[in-house]
């Protein structure tokens, strides 16, 4: 019930398209400088545009193939598990992890069986690490701030009569 | 030395003279000595070089200038010449017209017509005409000719394919393994140490895995600490959920409610995203039941998404204590409220969940409702009340007792069907009672045990005697039916009159608090940069300020 979030079958459009635009603007702006710093003088806003023109849509479509197949992954994985309701941070992190293992494996497996298993291994791995260091955080932002220890007096309107 | 020089360099302008004038005539003389003999160097190859530059310009001019490079070197080098060639077999280019003489005439007719293109050479290759095994072979004998000392440009054949790995691999490779030893031995050193003995605290806590050296010791030392550590993260936030009960609460029973599917529910369409749909009777469920019970909101949604809900919900915070996804228990893949953590004593703890897998670690303190879907006609919650007030007014000792003499029926309604029962009963004794003359209260009060000293039945003014309620045939939760809804239309009063102005004070101090808490973050964000005593100055002007 994360309401952040649309349910399974929608929340792929979402994310593609989330993941489009983050590349897309991302990519805006990296070859918008490289652009610029690689034209010579005169030429410099010009070749600032034509990359991004040329580059940017590119990178947003990489981003967005990503993002969709993460996601596409992820709900199959939920759909699979029926560990959607059950959204602790580890099984869900289970879940993060089993999708981006196939999404490294899916996206590298043009370049082989090698390249799939190293591609699957290490999306795993970079999206495990980071998820670990989410429940972490999580962890210990609950330890610190969640602590009711300071008791509010019961407040006038709750005594009554 | 420097004699030899010159005479070689003497020969050298001699041979110049002879083969090369026109470019002598532009190098200095002085040239070094060194330099010069580079250039008889180039002398000697000059007449083999000589011809091929003139033969591709024009071969009409080339016999005449090989012979007169003939006739001037002595020690010229076999260059093809005309007595020889007519002996010899292999062709040789300058003499292109005798050859011709002597080979049969190509049959023309054969060859493709090159002006409709370039002729496919599949159609040769397909038919096994290039078979692989005779290609290759050459390849060897090619590799084993240059031998494996060549440089750059080394022929492929001589090792197998793996072999051929470019320097840049060739390092990843290398990486890769540093890399995979590195793991290996860190995994090695990292069970080592997780393994070590338990220090004193840890050794009480472990009593079953001693100390001492031994493998399987080691490793199982090494899997507990590790287990500890996995169930730091599946163990709710706390050890206590609660603070300490407050005596002056002067509410005995904690009641635990739900919050997705038993206050609220919420759906997702396409059209309008996200709803959250407020069950019928929440509000009078929580006001009313907040006068009995220690109302604590224990949910399994997160704090991020269930914090919002349930300050909208609920303004006044009748919820006295809200715990969320951080205070549950993650066991065996399913969260469980474990209600040992709640730091209340359990005999008087009563939960409400839809959800029988979230209360598994105590069934027993549960009441399970159905979820509700959002049917706007729904009376489940609000048909709770009646049971959950009787159970305060009769001040059970240990609530689980009553819960499990309602297990597996519809609580309502055979709450309702024993009030019926005890109701008709009661009626009875009363008629009884009344044709006796009422012997029984005489003697009671004569007694000095008048039931008005009895700590619940103490009536408030603006309510009638206890004794008197029971002789028109009232019950002891009539009684306090009457109070408990007295009470609710008093603070709905309340509510109605000064609700607003408690959300604007709240409101105001939350905003106070928070710039506070901007403040001191600031300063103390700052303090890392200014030294003490001017921090010291800081703070005081700022609390002058403050008092300004």
């Amino acid at each position: 019930m994360d309401h952040t979030r649309d349910p399974c079958p929608w929340v792929i459009l979402n994310d593609f398209g989330g993941a489009f635009c983050m590349g897309a603007v991302g990519g805006t702006i990296w070859h918008g400088v490289k652009g610029f710093r690689n034209s010579p003088y005169g030429e410099r806003r010009l070749g600032a545009i034509t990359a991004i023109k040329m580059r940017a849509p590119v990178l947003g479509g990489n981003f967005g193939v990503w993002g969709g197949m993460f996601s596409t992954f992820d709900c199959a994985v939920k759909g699979i598990r029926k560990k959607e309701d059950a959204y602790n941070a580890i099984a869900y992190s289970n879940t993060i992890q089993i999708a981006g293992f196939f999404t490294g494996g899916a996206l590298a497996i043009r370049g082989g069986y090698k390249a799939a298993r190293n591609g699957a291994i290490s999306c795993a791995i970079l999206l495990a690490v980071i998820e670990g260091v989410g429940i972490g955080f999580q962890k210990m932002f609950a330890g610190a701030t969640k602590l009711e220890a300071p008791q509010p007096p019961p407040s006038n309107e709750m005594k009554l009569a | 030395m420097m004699l030899s020089r010159a005479a070689a360099r003497q020969a050298a302008g001699l041979q110049r003279a002879a083969t090369l004038a026109p470019p002598s005539a532009l190098r200095p003389r002085s040239l070094p000595a060194v330099w010069t003999r580079g250039i008889a160097k180039d002398n000697n190859n000059s007449k083999s070089q000589q011809p091929r530059f003139s033969r591709s310009q024009n071969p009409s001019a080339q016999k005449p200038s090989q012979a007169s490079a003939a006739g001037s070197a002595a020690a010229s080098k076999p260059v093809p010449e005309p007595p020889k060639e007519p002996a010899a077999e292999r062709p040789a280019e300058p003499s292109a017209p005798q050859e011709e003489a002597q080979e049969p005439v190509p049959d023309l007719s054969k060859l493709p017509d090159l002006t409709q293109g370039i002729p496919s050479t599949l159609e040769y290759e397909t038919t096994g005409a290039t078979n692989r095994s005779a290609l290759a072979a050459i390849e060897e004998g090619e590799a084993v000719k240059y031998g494996s000392g060549g440089g750059g440009r080394r022929p492929r054949g001589e090792l197998p394919a793996s072999a051929y790995v470019s320097s840049s691999e060739r390092r990843r490779q290398k990486w890769a393994m540093w890399a995979l030893a590195g793991a290996g031995a860190s995994a090695v050193v990292g069970v080592a140490y997780l393994g070590r003995d338990w220090d004193e605290e840890e050794l009480k806590k472990n009593p079953e895995i001693p100390n001492g050296w031994g493998i399987g010791l080691w490793w199982k030392r090494a899997m507990a600490r590790m287990g500890s550590t996995v169930t730091y993260y599946q163990e709710p936030a706390f050890e206590k959920l609660l603070p300490d009960p407050d005596p002056s609460f002067e509410r005995p029973y904690t009641l635990c409610i739900s919050l997705e599917d038993m206050l609220v529910h919420s759906e997702w369409t396409r059209e309008h995203g996200w709803r959250v749909a407020k069950r019928p009777g929440v509000d009078y469920f929580l006001h009313y039941l907040s006068q009995y019970y220690e109302i604590v909101l224990f949910t399994t949604v997160p704090f991020a998404t269930g914090e919002p809900l349930v300050r909208k919900l609920d303004p006044y915070h009748f919820i006295m204590w809200p715990l969320f996804r951080e205070a549950t228990k993650y066991k065996d893949g399913e969260i469980v409220k474990d209600l040992s953590y709640l730091n209340r004593d359990l005999s008087k703890v009563i939960i409400i969940d839809t959800d029988p897998e979230h209360v598994r670690a105590q069934p027993e303190n549960a009441i399970i409702l159905p979820k509700w879907k959002g049917d706007p006609k729904d009376k489940e919650l609000v048909s709770l009340v009646p049971f959950l007030e009787f159970i305060h007014t009769m001040q059970y000792s240990d609530v689980r007792k009553v819960i499990k003499s309602f297990e597996g029926t519809h609580i309502p309604t055979e709450f309702a069907r024993r009030e019926a029962l005890a109701r008709a009963e009661h009626n009875r004794r009363i008629q009884a009672k009344s044709s006796r003359g009422g012997g029984m209260s005489w003697l009671t009060s004569h007694l000095g045990l008048k039931p008005s000293n009895m700590s619940l039945m103490v009536a408030p003014e603006g309510e009638e005697n206890p004794t008197e309620a029971f002789a028109k045939g009232k019950m002891l939760q009539d009684i306090a039916r009457e109070r408990g809804i007295r009470n609710y239309l008093m603070l709905e009063e309340e509510i109605r009159k000064n609700g607003e102005k408690w959300l604007k004070e709240e409101q105001e101090a939350m905003e106070k608090a928070q710039k506070e808490a901007m403040k001191s973050m600031k300063s103390s964000f700052f303090g890392w940069f200014t030294p003490a005593d001017a921090q010291k100055d800081g703070s005081q002007s700022s609390s002058e300020t403050k008092r300004s």
